[in-house]
């Protein structure tokens, strides 16, 4: 019965986001405040495989799936990824002139901005548990610069941020 | 589009970039239909990425087109993602990968901040400034005193199609 809970906590996610990692929120939610099923570093992991995946950065659910509940978990996180795409069949048949209108896109506009509110009090949340040390939230402010500022790829961010902290850590005996 | 999923990291806006590129030069489809199902994609609930692929596969080749999109589109990523959490996990009972994790973490944190400031920026336009900030600050205010998620999207969707267009864009 846990992975279909847990299908329904992804899908619940995944149908209430507009944008790539506007699920993290209720993940959040559900799975490390309500459930405590992973923990904040296990969700910070997990949006990390996500950020090295090829595809879109929702498949950090998969991650967790395989944290939670090992392959059964991973499948039922892309059933949840996969189900909603067929909706934009609906969108480009008879629903296309719904679409259109002013008050469907205010609500979307809304919606984003709300998921992506909720994602910033998710991110000081995060952050909390992953900067143990104030070079790690440095780290992340250059991370954040990079990313905004040069077309380097997410990969070499990371992967620079990796080996950084390695070396600092050997160095500085952390 | 196989290529694209397999192989071109960095979210779904940039894949959507490298497979408009190659449809359009391989002649399959013209920039307008591409960017009008980008649209719809845009406000499919879901991922994005997986909705458009689903449609262009319905365009091309109709429910073969769009499911065997749909399966190229996501397999690969998933698959890689499943593996990549097992070698992560074992990697992190040793020191050094622990170390190299620490450091990538940081560095996720700041990439989410960026996306964040990605995704609202084109919503704090002059004419929709104000009601975009009230709706992104209260639904932060509720994330920190860890209310339900859905209570606040779909209340902020919900007051979207409410409000006149006036107000609403005010």
């Amino acid at each position: 019965m846990k992975v279909l809970l847990l299908y329904w906590i992804f899908t619940q996610a995944t149908l209430s986001s507009f944008t790539g990692l506007s699920t993290l929120p209720l993940i959040r939610h559900e799975l490390v405040s309500q459930r405590h099923w992973i923990t904040d570093e296990d969700l910070n992991a997990a949006v990390l495989v996500g950020r090295s995946t090829p595809g879109p950065m929702s498949v950090y659910l998969v991650s967790i799936g395989q944290q939670v509940l090992g392959w059964p978990g991973a499948v039922a996180a892309w059933l949840s990824l996969v189900m909603p795409a067929g909706l934009i069949l609906l969108l480009a048949g008879g629903l296309r002139p719904y679409a259109q209108h002013q008050r469907f896109k205010n609500a979307i506009r809304f919606i984003v901005l709300a998921s992506n509110g909720y994602a910033l009090a998710t991110l000081v949340q995060l952050c909390q548990a992953a900067f143990t040390h104030w070079l790690l939230a440095l780290l992340s402010v250059c991370s954040a610069a990079l990313l905004l500022r040069t077309r380097l790829d997410t990969l070499w961010i990371l992967l620079g941020a990796g080996a950084f902290w390695l070396l600092v850590s050997r160095l500085l005996l952390l | 589009m196989a290529r694209h999923a397999s192989f071109t990291v960095g979210g779904g806006g940039v894949t959507a970039v490298a497979l408009e590129r190659d449809l359009i030069t391989c002649g399959w489809m013209d920039a307008e239909t591409f960017r009008t199902y980008y649209g719809l994609a845009r406000i499919t609930p879901g991922t994005v990425l997986l909705a458009l692929v689903t449609a262009l596969g319905w365009h091309l080749f109709r429910w073969r087109g769009a499911a065997a999109a749909l399966l190229i589109g996501s397999v690969p990523g998933c698959a890689l993602a499943a593996v990549l959490s097992e070698v992560q996990r074992s990697l992190t009972t040793h020191p050094t990968g622990r170390a190299f994790f620490a450091g990538a973490a940081a560095a996720v944190c700041g990439l989410l901040a960026a996306s964040i400031f990605r995704i609202v920026e084109p919503y704090f336009d002059v004419s929709r400034r104000i009601a975009s900030a009230l709706v992104l600050l209260v639904c932060a205010a509720g994330g920190l005193l860890e209310l339900h998620p859905l209570l606040l999207i779909f209340g902020a969707g919900l007051l979207g199609a409410l409000l006149p267009t006036e107000s609403a864009s005010a």
